[in-house]
């Protein structure tokens, strides 16, 4: 039956009352249901749902709402159910196995509206002599796009369903639809579908004049900000402050990595401004993180302990809340909305009007060899000089120069050869991602003894600080293993082929320095 | 997945009226449910509108036991399925005795549905049978409907003594009160006589209503055409106290 197509176009001349005005006279049928509709999609930000094949669709009449979860390719329902408010994350689903099958796939991400399409809805149900229903057949108009017919099966009937189709070819001149109604409405206006990715794109020429390149990524990346602003002050999902810190450090890594194209005088106040932004946004995130990894911070605990962890989650989630309401102050704010104004005029103004420093007319191409090849040498130094001994203060600088090399190869990524820049990038982030674990499980660490002793504080029960403490251990343990894959991982990004390769990629351009 | 029997020895005891209208309860609470009908009298089918015709008989069924999913048909109601009766039927018993351990058969047919259905319920033929044998070996709660009189004091006797004998330590017997008529002083002897005899009585009971033959003619549950009625809450209360155990 899969092969069947289920779904059919209406045509412009024929709207759902005359369709099935003229039903009248060659089936038996009930009109089971006929209102007004409003269709709403649902998906994460980044399109898990539509990525695992699937689309949640939300339709909601004066009287009520039905949610149903389907395969994007078969028309076939896989769960449905009665509906008032959508809730915004898996978790808040109150039916068991929509909980589940949607935690499976969307995890900690919330649903956001992607597409709503109005119109008229009509259930007709297709009778046999017996009065039994055969066959269902949804029909739907909408506002913006052609109307469908959707066929719905009912197991044992097959026959029926096959004499409807000839039907609806011979006698309607109907033709099937492939293309989901989520991305043929998405096509209509010109939507991106299943899109969203923090990488960059940006399009470079080895010609472009360097201060032109600059601030084309910077806008980019003012841009990305101003796409999860708005995330960020709803505080929908940790995703968009995700996002929104990545453009910010990206900024700022341009700004302290890009050298001699501006003026430093003007570059210091936006220095200032978005070292402010890292800063007010970091502690957030931070508490972002800790409870997007409750679950496997519980999970390494015996079974016996981990539901003492539970206030710690309390705590965690009422300081997420004050957080994000401080995140939302400052982000609404003037000494926001003035530095990001101010910004984006310095990054609008007209080229002629710039006072440029010495590398600002330099092509692209150039520059950044330059530039890459010194902070990549900076980086072999600072990593000869460490090993799984050396304190972590000198493991996070190390992090710092590696993290500045990688948005650096990513801001130039296109004028290099695909492929080859391509691996030396995934060699950089093996190690980078090592220090970033180091870190990250250091600065956990630490943040854990301070909830501790809050929570001791608040005369918590014995047990949870009793947990909180072998969580403690663990991220040592977690960290102390890191570290010694550093040295492995270190040895990779190092070896010859990819210092080889690291030479004759930047070094290039600058035979004088070897 | 949960196996319910709907089971008495005797007949015309209201068991296919609660299968059919439990069934549907349990699909519209979003379990994913499938009806069996064994009684060859194919009531079952009939209410839902489906013709009771299995194709190739029984005698194909219990040979080629993969092949029970292209036999089921789908009801007017989401998420309910019936496996419709067959004339046939008549043959279970006989079929049964050919094989090795009849009354294993039935349980073995119902794995296959593990993962596909939350609850099964069988609404059974009355007597006892090796078909009712084999059933009860599948099933893991029998649902006994009672009419309070001494005859059904009798047959429940009857049916304990057989659970027994059998060795079915698994199954969970539930009896509850059927057609009881609040008019009739007999039947409310009664109804206090067995509650204090047999604790494991339900406390719902289905009256003796004539809104529950208008079944026959609206040919669907009733608790799907007119769910305010006496009845259609005492099947509603049935469901609900059985929830624990389902
Ligand atoms: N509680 C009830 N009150 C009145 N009539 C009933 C009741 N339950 C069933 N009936 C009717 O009695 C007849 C036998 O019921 P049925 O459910 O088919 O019994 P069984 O399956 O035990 O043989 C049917 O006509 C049915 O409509
Ligand atoms: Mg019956």
């Amino acid at each position: 039956m899969s092969a069947t197509p289920l779904t059919y176009q209406l045509p412009d001349h024929l709207s759902s009352d005359q369709f099935i005005k003229q039903l009248h006279t060659k089936l038996s049928f009930v009109v089971a249901a006929q209102y007004p509709l409003v269709k709403t999609f649902y998906d994460s930000f980044d399109w898990r749902l539509y990525h695992a094949s699937m689309v949640l669709e939300f339709n909601q009449s004066e009287s009520v709402g039905v949610l149903s979860l389907m395969n994007i390719h078969h028309p076939q329902v896989l769960m449905t159910m009665e509906l008032e408010r959508m809730p915004t994350f898996a978790v808040d689903f109150p039916q068991p196995d929509f909980m589940q099958q949607l935690q499976l796939v969307l995890e900690m991400r919330a649903l956001l509206p992607v597409m709503q399409l109005n119109g008229d809805y009509a259930l007709v149900n297709i009778l046999n002599s017996d009065q039994k229903t055969v066959l269902r057949l949804v029909i739907e108009n909408y506002a913006t796009l052609p109307g469908r017919i959707r066929i719905q099966t009912i197991k044992g009937y097959d026959k029926h369903v096959l004499a409807l189709i000839l039907l609806l070819q011979t006698e309607f001149a109907l033709q099937a639809v492939d293309e989901p109604l989520l991305i043929e409405a998405c096509h209509a206006q010109r939507k991106k579908i299943g899109g969203f990715s923090s990488k960059l794109k940006l399009r470079l020429e080895p010609e472009m004049r360097t201060d032109d390149v600059c601030r084309y990524i910077y806008i980019n990346l003012l841009e990305r900000m101003a796409q999860t602003e708005q995330g960020c002050i709803d505080n929908i999902d940790s995703e968009f402050l995700h996002d929104f810190r990545v453009a910010v450090r990206r900024t700022r890594a341009g700004l302290s990595q890009i050298k001699q194209v501006f003026p430093k005088q003007s570059m210091g106040q936006f220095i200032e401004f978005f070292s402010w932004l890292g800063h007010i946004t970091s502690g957030v995130r931070d508490i972002d993180v800790y409870l997007l990894n409750y679950e496997s911070y519980k999970n390494s605990l015996p079974e016996a302990y981990r539901e003492d962890l539970e206030p710690l989650q309390q705590l965690l989630l009422s300081k997420q809340r004050r957080a994000y309401e401080q995140l939302a102050r400052h982000l609404t704010g003037s000494v926001y909305q003035d530095g990001i104004e101010e910004w984006r005029d310095f990054l609008e103004t007209p080229i002629e009007l710039y006072e440029m420093d010495i590398a600002a007319s330099l092509p692209i191409k150039h520059y950044a060899d330059q530039r890459l090849w010194k902070v990549y040498k900076r980086l072999l130094r600072e990593a000869g000089n460490i090993d799984p001994q050396s304190p972590v203060e000198a493991l996070h600088g190390l992090r710092k120069t590696a993290k500045k090399l990688r948005y650096l190869m990513e801001f130039f990524q296109t004028l290099y050869s695909g492929t080859r820049i391509k691996l030396l990038l995934k060699a950089l982030k093996t190690i980078q991602e090592v220090l970033g674990r180091i870190q990250d499980l250091e600065v956990q660490k630490l943040a854990l003894k301070r909830f501790r002793e809050e929570l001791r504080k608040l005369n918590t029960p014995e047990q949870t600080l009793l947990a909180i403490d072998a969580l403690i251990n663990e991220l040592d343990r977690r960290k102390n293993a890191a570290r010694f894959t550093y040295t492995e991982s270190y040895e990779v990004f190092s070896q010859k082929k990819n210092q080889q390769a690291f030479r004759e990629l930047f070094a290039s351009g600058t035979q004088t320095q070897t | 997945m949960k196996i319910i029997a709907v089971y008495a020895i005797k007949g015309g005891v209201g068991k296919t009226a609660t299968a059919v209208n439990l069934a549907y309860l349990s699909a519209k609470q979003g379990l994913r449910t499938l009806i069996w009908d064994l009684d060859a009298q194919g009531a079952c089918s009939y209410y839902f509108r489906i013709k009771p015709k299995v194709k190739g008989g029984t005698k194909g069924l219990l040979k080629n036991k993969a092949d029970l999913d292209h036999l089921i048909k789908g009801t007017d109601f989401d998420g309910l399925d019936l496996l419709p009766a067959d004339f046939s039927n008549r043959n279970f018993d006989l079929l049964l005795d050919d094989k090795k351990k009849p009354t294993q058969q039935l349980r073995k047919l119902l794995q296959q549905f593990e993962g596909q259905y939350d609850v099964v319920f069988l609404d059974c033929p009355p007597g006892i049978t090796l078909l009712s044998e084999a059933i009860l070996t599948a099933a893991e709660i029998v649902l006994s409907p009672i009419i309070p009189t001494t005859l059904s004091l009798r047959t429940l006797e009857q049916l304990k003594a057989f659970i027994q004998a059998n060795k079915l330590d698994n199954l969970q017997f539930v009896p509850f009160f059927s057609m009881v008529d609040r008019r009739k002083k007999s039947h409310l002897d009664y109804l206090q006589a067995f509650t204090e005899q047999y604790p494991e009585f339900l406390k719902a009971m289905i009256p003796n209503a004539s809104e529950i033959e208008r079944m026959g003619i609206e040919r669907m549950p009733l608790t799907a055409f007119d769910c305010k009625t006496r009845s259609a809450k005492a099947y509603q209360q049935l469901w609900q106290e059985l929830q624990p155990i389902i």
